[in-house]
């Protein structure tokens, strides 16, 4: 709760605290969220915006971000602002020959406060979603770390038509996916590429729901 | 109307962090198929690089190591996923138990690193023996392995050394091999006690990775098959076994060994036979790591001097040396010369470049006059501690408490996990039976009803034939009376 209590505080315009400078920042809605040095450095995009506008007492706009997500965003960081940083992971040592100490990648490891804070966002509101574009706008790993373990929480252990009930995705017509009875035959021996596929092929449908 | 957000707005680089938070089995079971968009993300390059394809939830976990998948959708990865990418395959993670169907399902011509969970001795050993497609891979192109054995398997020496033995002669390329020191709470000490009675070819192994129960077993292996390691990983029991020491000699120098990191639980009272003579041998090492508990029956405690004047000095190449090395002196007899923590801490200023922490007391028991030495480097590096205490610089008692909290609150966390899907599924099944009887009550309820209109029904019958009788009647009389008026009208 203590952080929920400071979080609304910063927007009431308390200016100076123990942390340092604190800087402004702007919901597309036009709401204004005071956040700490704590909070900033967690978040890539608000630390690179602050050093180059060096904005003063000017808010820095997010124009992605809104206010409903904004406010639980800066709790977010208000509560692990104290948290050690974790070692950084080098993602693309995949192949280096001398690094193969072999460690499980857990996804079900989030801790208890984040499962909590994550709960009040949801699949059918978008607002999940909403967070996991506005952490990766934001350049919050840890966020976005936490928001795409939760998706995959919820899709382990689930078929195909569960995944598509749960996230209300429409099914490609029929022939074209993997399991139709041509497609092995077809498929078989050729690599999908990844970047042309979407060029070429049908675009991806998109879900009806959010036209 | 709102415009809610969907998983489908979200850019494929994001889509790609959550499928690469699955393994590969989950991403073909669960989203491969949902849609076209999910299916090309599903057979990226990057994702089915690095193939892991076990289906155990939690390998970690003492209790749950279940697999939960349905052999069904197994069978369709097998039969229409994995011969369309097994080309790809650099990497790939498989059980024991499915290792059979996953390799037969493809050639995996770029596999270089291959792990093996969870096997069992027996059966590994069979497959190492019988199966041409994995002896095949094993011998041409696997530079890296890693296997996990099932615990209680840990005993069977005689196995686990022809194993051991088989992976050295056939796999040509291997350069990084991890023998059973997968995960921290399934690392088993194999006897591979076999081992020294074999002649070896030498082998191009370059990295090793190993838990032993006894040291000396293992030096043989590292004149012979083992001469070009140059990263050595070795966990150990304990340490000397007389029988079959032959003395080393400190002259014969292991040049390709870049780093070393030992770690012993025992005690050993061989330091200065064993493990010293060794440690001389490895003249280029750049990295040391050590963790031992030495017992000793003169009164001279481990301290910088000794370090530097036994093997430091002759490793002229060492970067890096971080250690934990505890001192136990049984006295017979009484000196006052025994040093204190101070003393020990300043015979490492200029000898070691990392900060030291010594620390020296008299045990009270249970003899009286034996004096403990711990020496270790700061940060403390190593997962283990013994005769923790609160004297110890760089581990406040602060943290102390929290890694004993962190122990229990680790174990309570996952008895509690099992308690919760107990009381879990406790709870629907209880629901599931008050909705049972809820129906049932309903029922009876919907059937009682029935009988009572039925009944009413049959009530009112009689009634109804009065009634319609009397108006029968009734209806006569209205026309004997009409009849009637209408004669005394006329």
């Amino acid at each position: 709760m203590a952080t929920t209590a400071e979080a609304s505080n910063t927007t009431t315009g308390n200016t100076e605290t123990a942390t340092g400078k604190m800087i402004k920042i702007q919901s597309n809605d036009g709401q204004i969220f005071e956040v700490d040095q704590g909070v900033v450095e967690q978040s890539s995009t608000i630390k690179t915006l602050s050093d180059l506008m060096d904005v003063g007492d000017v808010p820095i706009p997010l124009p992605n971000v809104k206010a409903s997500i904004l406010g639980p965003i800066v709790d977010f960081c208000n509560h692990h602002k104290n948290d050690q940083k974790p070692e950084p992971i080098d993602e693309d040592d995949d192949d280096d020959p001398n690094k193969d100490i072999y460690e499980p990648k857990r996804s079900d490891d989030i801790c208890e406060w984040d499962l909590n804070f994550i709960k009040q966002f949801t699949v059918p509101e978008g607002t999940l979603f909403d967070i996991i574009m506005a952490a990766n706008y934001l350049g919050i790993k840890t966020l976005l770390a936490v928001g795409c373990k939760t998706i995959a929480n919820m899709v382990r252990g689930k078929s195909s038509t569960e995944v598509r009930e749960m996230f209300n995705i429409s099914y490609d017509p029929p022939g074209e996916g993997i399991n139709a009875p041509n497609a092995i035959e077809g498929q078989a021996g050729t690599v999908p590429t990844t970047q042309d596929a979407n060029a070429t092929g049908p675009s991806p449908q998109p879900d009806p729901m959010n036209q | 109307m709102k415009n809610y957000l969907n998983i489908l707005d979200i850019p494929d680089e994001i889509l790609f962090l959550i499928f690469q938070r699955l393994n590969a089995v989950e991403v073909f079971s669960s989203l491969e198929d949902v849609n076209q968009r999910f299916h090309r993300l599903a057979f990226d390059p990057l994702l089915i690089r690095n193939l892991n394809m076990t289906t155990i939830t939690n390998i970690n976990s003492f209790y749950d190591q279940n697999s939960l998948m349905d052999s069904k959708v197994l069978s369709r990865i097998y039969k229409n996923i994995l011969p369309q990418i097994h080309s790809q395959v650099h990497k790939l993670t498989v059980e024991q138990d499915l290792m059979k169907e996953i390799l037969h399902a493809g050639t995996y011509p770029q596999l270089y690193s291959l792990s093996l969970i969870n096997c069992e001795g027996e059966i590994l050993y069979q497959y190492l023996s019988d199966d041409l497609v994995l002896r095949d891979l094993l011998t041409k192109q696997i530079t890296h392995l890693n296997i996990d054995m099932k615990m209680p398997e840990g005993s069977d020496s005689e196995t686990m050394s022809k194993i051991f033995q088989l992976i050295l002669s056939l796999c040509k390329n291997l350069i990084s091999l991890n023998f059973c020191d997968m995960y921290p709470t399934r690392s088993c000490f194999n006897h591979l006690r076999y081992l020294f009675q074999e002649s070896y070819m030498p082998s191009s192994l370059n990295k090793l990775k190993i838990n032993l129960p006894v040291l000396t077993y293992y030096l043989y292996l590292l004149d012979g098959p083992l001469v070009s390691l140059s990263t050595l990983i070795i966990n150990v029991t304990s340490i000397f076994h007389p029988e079959m020491l032959e003395p080393i000699d400190p002259t014969k120098k292991l040049p390709n060994l870049k780093y070393f990191s030992f770690t012993s639980f025992g005690y050993t009272f061989e330091y200065d036979n064993l493990i010293v003579p060794l440690l001389c041998r490895m003249t280029n090492l750049e990295e040391l790591q050590l963790y031992l508990s030495v017992g000793r029956f003169y009164p001279s405690l481990i301290d910088g001097n000794q370090l530097y004047d036994q093997f430091l000095i002759y490793m002229t190449l060492l970067r890096k040396f971080t250690f934990y090395i505890k001192t136990w002196v049984t006295f017979d007899t009484i000196t006052n010369e025994i040093p204190t923590s101070e003393d020990i801490q300043r015979t490492f200023i200029g000898r070691i470049d990392e900060p030291v922490a010594a620390y020296v007391y008299m045990k009270s028991y249970p003899r009286p006059r034996d004096c403990v030495c711990h020496v270790y480097t700061l940060p403390y590096d190593f997962e283990y501690f013994t005769d923790l205490n609160n004297s110890f610089q760089g581990v406040s008692r602060v943290l102390i408490y929290f890694l004993v909290i962190l122990l229990i609150i680790s174990y309570y966390c996952e008895a509690q996990q099992e308690i919760r899907k107990a009381v879990r599924a406790k709870t629907d099944r209880k629901i599931k039976e008050a909705n049972k009887k809820i129906k049932e009550a309903n029922k009876a309820i919907e059937q009682e009803k029935q009988a009572v209109r039925r009944i009413k029904n049959q009530a009112k019958a009689p009634f109804k034939k009065v009634n319609a009788k009397v108006n029968k009647k009734v209806q006569n009389a209205n026309r004997k009376i009409q009849a009637i008026e209408a004669v005394i009208n006329s």
